[in-house]
């Protein structure tokens, strides 16, 4: 699973989510991506979750980009644990996703399959997210395609 | 290909909240740099957005028609609303039709048994002559169900910045 390697505050306040993606709003990678719709944490697991069911759905060929990274720990008390004596340990971690991030990319397979596996992948994550297509950008904002 | 014509207005007002406003009556402030005087222009949204509909309006040469004439321009970048994808800002270069320039061409096809992998070919060539989009079709395949960069059709003096072999397309497994 992703995490950083070393940091150089253990524990973190857990901030607030307001707005859009300041950046990663475009496809630069790949022709395939998933962006996101609301603002949410996306944790380690939850990004593991969502790449293996794109590439076992797409079985061969295919290139997975993941553009955002868990960076942020998420600290929990242990049950039946009475309030204070400081902050709990840190038990994993995630990455925060605005609106408008792209958060995965795919390239090197038909757009079919690309928004089947896709799918599939939005289903592991917590927040709504569409599937969008590089370069179709106008024809999304005629028809809003994509949206779930 | 016909040039695109965009009308575009001089006169806005520069500041986050004028070009909300403008943004709010349907149109984009934009600017134009190249060869005189940076301008900031306006122009209609859905005039814009229907001159390019289905396809990338990046890269892409335009007829950019202003009060005091008509100027031939690039569309250098585009801003756009993270969620919505509306049109938030656009950058015109002003260009020479003789200019040597390097530019972004769109690859597209119609029919669903080419499948793209390179969504975009970098090309140099006189701005003139760059092509507005690169249409595949299925007669470009080679032996092993490629298309090269060696067998697209560009104008004569426009080059591919990619290696010759360089696989644009590939032909689509049918399940």
């Amino acid at each position: 699973m992703l995490m950083p390697r070393k940091v150089k505050h253990r524990k973190q306040q857990r901030g607030r989510m307001q707005g859009l993606t300041k950046g990663g709003s475009d496809i630069n990678f790949g022709q395939y991506g998933i962006q996101a719709l609301e603002p949410g944490w996306i944790s380690a697991r939850q990004i593991e979750a969502a790449r293996i069911a794109m590439t076992r759905h797409v079985r061969r060929g295919g290139k997975v980009w993941i553009r955002v990274f868990p960076d942020k720990p998420v600290t929990k008390k242990p049950a039946e644990t009475r309030m204070g004596s400081g902050k709990g340990n840190p038990e994993f971690w995630v990455a925060v996703v605005k609106p408008g991030r792209i958060m995965f990319e795919l390239s090197g397979v038909s757009e079919e399959l690309a928004r089947a596996a896709m799918e599939r992948a939005i289903q592991k994550l917590p927040i709504k997210a569409r599937f969008v297509v590089a370069d179709s950008e106008s024809a999304n904002e005629n028809a809003g395609v994509g949206q779930q | 290909m016909a040039l695109v014509v965009v009308n575009a207005e001089f006169g806005r007002e520069i500041g986050s909240s004028s070009s909300r406003r403008l943004r709010s009556q349907g149109m984009v402030p934009g600017i134009v740099y190249g060869t005189e005087a940076v301008v900031a222009v306006s122009f209609n949204a859905r005039e814009f957005r229907n001159a390019f509909h289905g396809r990338s309006a990046k890269g892409a040469m335009i007829s950019l028609k202003l009060p005091t004439g008509t100027k031939l321009a690039r569309v250098q970048d585009i801003q756009r609303h993270p969620v919505k994808r509306e049109l938030a800002h656009v950058d015109f270069q002003e260009i020479d039709k003789n200019e040597i320039i390097n530019a972004t061409v769109g690859v597209q096809a119609e029919d669903p048994t080419i499948e793209i992998h390179h969504s975009s070919i970098e090309v140099t060539g006189p701005a003139g002559s760059v092509p507005g989009s690169v249409d595949l079709t299925p007669d470009l395949f080679d032996a092993e169900g490629h298309i090269t960069v060696a067998s697209i059709k560009l104008p004569s003096n426009i080059v591919c910045v990619l290696e010759s072999d360089t696989v644009i397309a590939v032909l689509a497994e049918v399940e």
